[in-house]
């Protein structure tokens, strides 16, 4: 088996007090680089997976857990919780509960991180600065983070994580209370990110978004990973509508083109794709 | 936190332990002083310490909303209550005597000294830099992240609680009223707050780690205040003065 930056094989874990596993024979291997989205249905084991894969579990939620996670082939659990932040980020999917209550204006609430790093303050005042005008949210810096609206506390938690510049980001659905411009923006992020070598996970439910920027998807059912792989071959699975699972409006626009009889090519997930595809054929019927 | 913005002078900018000094010094001359006259004298200083701070008003207003109300309470009471002969005047069938009125202002000079210390010194010290200083004298880091925490969270759980009262009241829940109709509404909002900002405090200890909390290495603190040299001298002069007073103290119940 090829050694990943991140490995679980067989993982199993169960809740306390809970009588069925949340996640179940979970064998993965992230890598370097590579952009990850996770998908599944409400209450699937996303949220658990990622607090698996960051060490919460089982360091800071009791209960069972088998199986191995290792951290560059090292067991995760060789390091504390605080020792991972400089390499693992976590955006947690409730915006009200990252806001940490240890400062009360936002700019010392993105550099708190930095703070416990101990990094010289003018490192600090340049990288905040820098990681506010890209989230845009430079005008709320004097703020109570308390005092922010849903969406806006979702980037100052983002920005927070951005600032730490970790080498892996863990996100859970950092942009379900914005809007289509500032979740595209995120995005746009995500992807300067994976351009500059980090390693991202991701959950997420717009698909449109992660046909465009992941590298690989994987699909959770009731804590089973059901499917796992390139974008073009997980998004372009017809058989995963069934499974209550989002997919692209082009594999669903190219399914129903095919069963009325076009001959649309295989694994087409984004707009783009299609649309060639498209010109392609009305190309040859013309001619 | 912080909503009113300090004057910036001499004495507001002075370190947060200067200003602790001084304020643990006013209290300290405040129980050992039982002298009518002498307490009043004391008042007068804090006053005046007040005015110097720019913030006369200010602490004025706080000090009676905290202790005033009590005071008026207790010298009412007192003074009809406390046993004496001395009669001032009577009111049917109590009578007010100058033991009891004598005793009520002492006990109401006291509460208005060692609250007047204590409010003084977060009237011209940020809870913000009171906790930074008592950090970085050595106080844990959880201890200052518990108390600046809560200070922040108070007002966003009024604010919440309120907002549920208001939903109740719009889905016909009676919200005014008595105490008892009021408690009926109030139980049942408090409920879902209480649960979820108990869970709120598990995912935030989280955030917490994800932020480095726990490194054990030296932080860097952005926002930074450092005692300068007359912060030393001050605090050096007031423990002086404090020894001395003692010991006067101590040598006058001797003698006297
Ligand atoms: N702290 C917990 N204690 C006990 N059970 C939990 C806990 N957190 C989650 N679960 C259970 O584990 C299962 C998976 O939950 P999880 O939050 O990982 O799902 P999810 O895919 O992230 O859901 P969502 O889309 O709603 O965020 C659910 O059945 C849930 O009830
Ligand atoms: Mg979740």
């Amino acid at each position: 088996m090829v050694m990943g930056l991140i490995d679980l094989k067989n993982v199993t874990y169960t809740y306390p007090l809970a009588d069925e596993p949340s996640i179940k024979d979970f064998t993965y291997s992230f890598e370097q680089g590579k952009f990850y989205a996770i998908l599944g249905a409400n209450e699937s084991g996303k949220t658990t997976l990622c607090n698996i894969i960051r060490g919460f579990i089982p360091d800071f939620f009791q209960g069972e857990l088998t199986g191995e996670v290792l951290f560059n082939q090292e067991p995760l659990s060789h390091y504390t919780l605080s020792e991972l932040a400089p390499y693992m980020g976590y955006v947690f999917q409730n915006p009200f509960n990252q806001i940490t209550g240890a400062r009360d204006n936002v700019f010392e609430e993105i550099a708190y991180g930095l703070e416990n790093l101990g990094v010289a303050k003018g490192d600090i005042e340049k990288q905040v600065k820098d990681i506010m005008e890209m989230t845009n949210i430079m005008s709320l810096a004097d703020k109570n983070p308390f005092e922010l609206s849903g969406g806006q506390q979702q980037r100052v938690a983002f920005a927070s994580i951005l600032a730490l510049s970790p080498d892996i980001f863990i996100i859970d659905e950092p942009t379900s209370q914005l809007d289509p411009q500032e979740s595209e923006r995120i995005f746009d992020i995500i992807h300067q990110l994976k351009n500059a070598g980090k390693t991202i996970i991701l959950v997420e439910h717009k698909i449109e978004l992660i046909s465009e920027y992941a590298d690989e998807v994987l699909v959770l059912e009731e804590g089973r990973l059901i499917c796992s792989g390139k974008k073009h071959d997980v998004l372009s699975d017809i058989s995963l509508k069934e499974r209550q699972i989002d997919l692209p409006e082009t594999t669903l626009l190219a399914d129903a083109l095919r069963k009325a009889g076009y001959n649309i090519p295989e694994k087409l997930i984004t707009k783009e794709e299609m649309k060639a595809a498209l010109m392609a054929h009305i190309k040859g019927v013309s001619q | 936190m912080g909503e009113i913005t300090l004057p910036k002078n001499r004495i507001t900018t002075l370190y947060p332990l200067t200003k602790c000094a001084f304020s643990l010094l006013i209290v300290l001359v405040a129980i050992t002083t039982f002298n009518i006259y002498g307490k009043l004298a004391i008042l007068a200083a804090i006053n005046l310490l007040a005015a110097l701070s720019g913030v006369w008003q200010l602490f004025n207003q706080r000090l009676f909303k905290s202790v005033g109300i009590l005071i008026v309470l207790i010298t009412l009471l007192q003074t009809f209550f406390y046993p004496g002969h001395d009669v001032l005047f009577a009111l049917g069938r109590f009578t007010a005597t100058r033991e009891g009125l004598t005793f009520a202002l002492k006990l109401g000079l006291n509460l208005a000294n060692i609250g007047g210390a204590i409010i003084w010194l977060f009237t011209v010290t940020t809870e913000k830099d009171f906790v930074l200083a008592l950090e970085k004298q050595g106080m844990s880091a959880k201890a200052s992240y518990v108390v600046l925490s809560t200070l922040q969270m108070v007002p966003v759980l009024k604010k919440q609680s309120q907002l549920i009262m208001k939903a109740q009241s719009a889905r016909g829940v009676e919200t005014e009223g008595n105490v008892f109709v009021r408690a009926k509404a109030f139980v049942p909002t408090l409920i879902p707050l209480v649960l979820s900002s108990i869970q709120g405090t598990e995912e935030r200890a989280l955030t917490l780690e994800a932020r480095g909390f726990s490194l054990d290495r030296p932080k860097t603190y952005y926002y930074d205040i450092h005692p300068e040299p007359r912060d030393k001298m001050l605090v050096t002069a007031t423990g002086i003065l404090a020894v001395a007073y003692v010991i006067g103290k101590v040598v006058y119940w001797l003698w006297v």
